[in-house]
């Protein structure tokens, strides 16, 4: 076998753990159940969200086939896959290139850097189809069966499919790697890849929104519904592979099949730009990136004093582990903190880049009114749990401690004990999202302080069953074994399950809310209630959470 | 004192013994060496001492206590170094210790000096501020020691201790075990450098495919023939 050809093998093994499957198939029986058990809760979590989507995209279909324009839904997903990855891809291209630990081992292996990019880069690619598949191919079924396409269709949306990756991704990968090129020039390198990371989200996020902004002339809009113009041919005017991909599989004669080739070139010219790139610049950038400097200095008396002069309680002290640990880990700190304060942020982004000055002035007004306030409040406290519960920390918290799991196990104190300074420092994290919500709520949407604190005080309450059931799972059934930071928590499905579990928690207490209301009960019951159900919930999870710590922490092995 | 009492551990549903129905017992004030060929046992039989794996079958008792039943005070009296060990990379070594510390409840004027004490055997103190992820393996393995070891604990138990230690580090936790000892403590520890386990060692056990195949004292383990050296014992008795 060719040394590329190995490499890939491999590196699809590891990522894919497919050894490790093998194993437990053949020789591990008793636990066979356990990647069955894992894949059926993720597709009965994931497949809610699925017919909801398939549902709209359904919608959309017969909208655009009323306009003339059945083909939107493929444009539309199309789009819809590009932005997605191109903003998740940058965090898993760092990781991916950067941060694994397998990479210093590559180096002196008789392989050119384009090929550990390509190697890797395969990986990723592969691992995309889990994202872009579920996106495009409701659509392409749709469009396809209900325009009655024949084979041929079939194929090139196959095709498409499998490519449909590579252009975000071959962005987020030049992207990244000149990044961290610039990082490595300096001093403080975990800071400026934070950095890198927020002015590369910053970028995609641009990116995504120049493709997809509707063009203003009202002649252009006017076109787009009678039909004369469609959204393929007006979008192709900013971002044109959208277009030919749109083209591709919708036209049926030889200018289709040249559309298509147009788009398959143009990945084909992305790869290749990023492979003599990567020879140019991806060794020095890992390299670099992997030296460490020491300080190397005497401690005088007074900081001997304050640095050994304190003792805590060990739940404290291994709050503080953690906590120091998140924040100093570069894809720790982005993934978990970005996203928190990020989101909210985004929100403003949409509003901001949707109104105009007076429209504010006016929303303003109207939502400031004593009818609609409470109302609004509602919102916002939803806004702020949503960001309280997508921040991963507490669902990948003991995954996170991968190798040195040792020193937990060895440490004399309880599963309790461990439960709860990871629950703590997950609530700070998940405060850190109600406070930023809580700050726009007061300085952008200009809401009365007091309520929107009342209203934070539940949001945080909310929080605390949201990271308890989060944490649980983690603990129940952490994701060790990992080779880079960005596995033990982008790759992690906890994650992803522990996000739905956050949305139950907030679906429950909407519930709640909802009950209140068509019961008439003044509005502040209403918000005491949220609370009194949060606080409830609270208490359960925990309840929980402290059962599944203390057997869990026994039973795992190092 | 260290009591094991027929602990098998084994994998594959029972296919692969690691560790097969094995009893010893480490008494206070002795150094106990434990050596065996690769993959005989050795760690895994540390582990299920300090609690990181669950024996199938048997008991381990720490001065009496039970590791599984009584786990968070019989772990109270272990200081355990594994053999490569992997640590907070992102934590400085002083912010290590202080941990170890806080966990095992150290008092704060206690701990400096032990702190300082085992930083100045070790050559560690000017590293001590850094990051341990800018450690060599063998700075790592001395931040370990001394965090395993910072609340003065009964009972040592070391996995390979001396792989990593430049010369004087190593001689002087040999030292430091002897000692120990000698205060009427506990050392368990494994190692493949047969010279050190002779002339340490109270008393050395040789484990093979999971089984302790011998135990002794070095004259026991010689069966009177004086010239005998531990290196010839464990290849006669570990290639039959």
């Amino acid at each position: 076998m060719k040394p590329f050809a190995a490499f890939v093998k491999m590196q699809l093994n590891v990522n894919y753990g497919i050894s490790a499957l093998k194993y437990r198939f053949t020789r591990e029986k008793k636990k066979r159940w356990e990647p069955i058990l894992i894949a059926a809760v993720m597709v009965l979590s994931f497949a809610p969200l699925l017919v909801i989507y398939t549902a709209m995209m359904l919608s959309l279909f017969t909208a655009g086939l009323a306009i003339g324009q059945p083909d939107m839904v493929l444009t539309l997903s199309i789009m819809f896959s590009l932005s997605i990855i191109l903003f998740f891809g940058i965090f898993y291209v760092m990781g991916t290139f950067y941060f694994s630990n397998d990479l210093e081992s590559f180096v002196p292996l008789p392989l050119k850097p384009y090929e550990v990019i390509a190697g890797k880069f395969i990986v990723v690619i592969i691992n995309e189809y889990l994202t872009s598949v579920p996106i495009m191919l409701p659509p392409i079924i749709i469009y396809g069966a209900g325009t009655g396409q024949g084979i041929l269709y079939w194929i090139r949306s196959l095709i498409l499919m499998l490519t449909v990756p590579i252009i975000p991704l071959t962005i987020a990968s030049l992207l990244v790697m000149l990044l961290m090129r610039l990082v490595n020039l300096r001093k403080y390198k975990d800071f400026l890849t934070i950095a890198a990371g927020i002015i590369g989200v910053a970028i995609s996020l641009g990116l995504s929104t120049y493709m997809q902004k509707m063009p203003n002339n009202p002649e252009k809009m006017e076109s787009f519904f009678i039909g004369q113009r469609g959204l393929a041919d007006m979008v192709g005017e900013r971002f044109p592979p959208v277009r030919w991909a749109t083209e591709g599989l919708t036209d049926g004669g030889l200018a289709g099949i040249g559309y298509l080739l147009l788009f398959l070139l143009t990945c084909a010219l992305f790869l290749t730009l990023l492979m003599m790139l990567s020879n140019r610049v991806f060794y020095k950038s890992l390299l670099a990136g992997r030296e460490v400097s020491r300080k190397r200095r005497t401690l005088t008396d007074s900081q001997k004093q304050k640095s050994f002069g304190k003792a805590s309680d060990p739940v404290i002290a291994m709050m503080r582990r953690d906590w120091r640990i998140l924040v100093r880990t570069p894809l720790y700190l982005l993934n978990g903190f970005v996203g928190t304060i990020i989101g909210p942020l985004i929100f403003v982004y949409v509003l901001v880049m949707q109104g105009s000055e007076p429209e504010f002035a006016q929303l303003f007004n109207e939502i400031n009114k004593p009818e609609l306030l409470p109302y609004v409040l509602l919102g916002g406290l939803g806004l702020m749990l949503f960001t309280a519960g997508m921040n991963m920390v507490a669902s990948t918290a003991l995954s996170r401690e991968g190798s040195t799991l040792w020193i937990t196990k060895m440490i004399p104190v309880t599963g309790r004990q461990q439960a709860n300074a990871k629950l703590v420092v997950s609530i700070i994290v998940s405060l850190l999202g109600v406070i930023t919500t809580a700050l726009i709520m007061i300085i952008f949407l200009r809401l009365p302080v007091l309520w929107v604190l009342g209203a934070s005080v539940i949001g945080l309450l909310g929080s605390v069953p949201m990271n308890a059931i989060n944490l649980t799972l983690d603990i129940f059934h952490p994701k060790l074994v990992w080779n880079s930071e960005q596995e033990a928590m982008k790759q992690n499905m906890n994650g992803g399950i522990g996000m739905l579990l956050s949305m139950l928690v907030l679906f429950i207490l909407a519930a709640a809310a909802f009950i209140m209301i068509s019961l008439e009960s003044p509005m502040w019951l209403v918000f005491i209630g949220i609370g009194f159900v949060a606080a409830v919930l609270g208490l359960l999870t925990m309840i929980l959470l402290y059962k599944v710590a203390e057997k869990k922490y026994r039973e795992l092995e190092a | 004192m260290i009591d094991i009492r027929n602990i098998t551990k084994s994998y594959n549903n029972g296919a692969i013994k690691a560790v097969d129905n094995l009893s010893l017992e480490v008494k206070k004030g002795e150094i106990f060496g434990f050596i065996g060929p690769n993959g005989a046992g050795k760690t895994t039989t540390i582990k299920m001492i300090v609690g990181l794996l669950n024996p199938d079958n048997g008991n381990i008792l720490i001065n009496g206590i039970d590791i599984m039943k009584q786990s968070i005070e019989a772990k109270r009296m272990i200081g355990y170094v594994p053999d490569s060990p992997l640590l907070y990379d992102r934590l400085t070594g002083t912010e290590y210790l202080n941990f170890m510390a806080d966990i095992y409840g150290v008092a704060a004027d206690v701990r400096r000096e032990r702190i300082e004490n085992y930083l100045r055997m070790f050559e560690l103190e000017d590293a001590a501020p850094d990051l341990i992820k800018s450690y060599s393996h063998g700075m790592k393995q001395k931040i370990a020691l001394t965090g395993a070891l910072i609340h003065n604990p009964e009972v040592w138990i070391l996995d390979e201790p001396m792989v990593g230690l430049d010369p004087k580090s190593s001689h002087l936790l040999k030292n430091q075990m002897r000692e120990h000892c000698d205060k009427g403590n506990t050392v368990f520890f494994s190692t493949h450098v047969l010279d050190v386990a002779e002339r340490l060692c109270d008393r050395v056990g040789i484990i093979h495919k999971g089984k302790l195949i011998a135990i002794g004292t070095m004259d026991e383990l010689r069966q009177g023939d004086i010239k005998e050296s531990l290196e010839n014992i464990f290849l006669e008795l570990t290639e039959k």
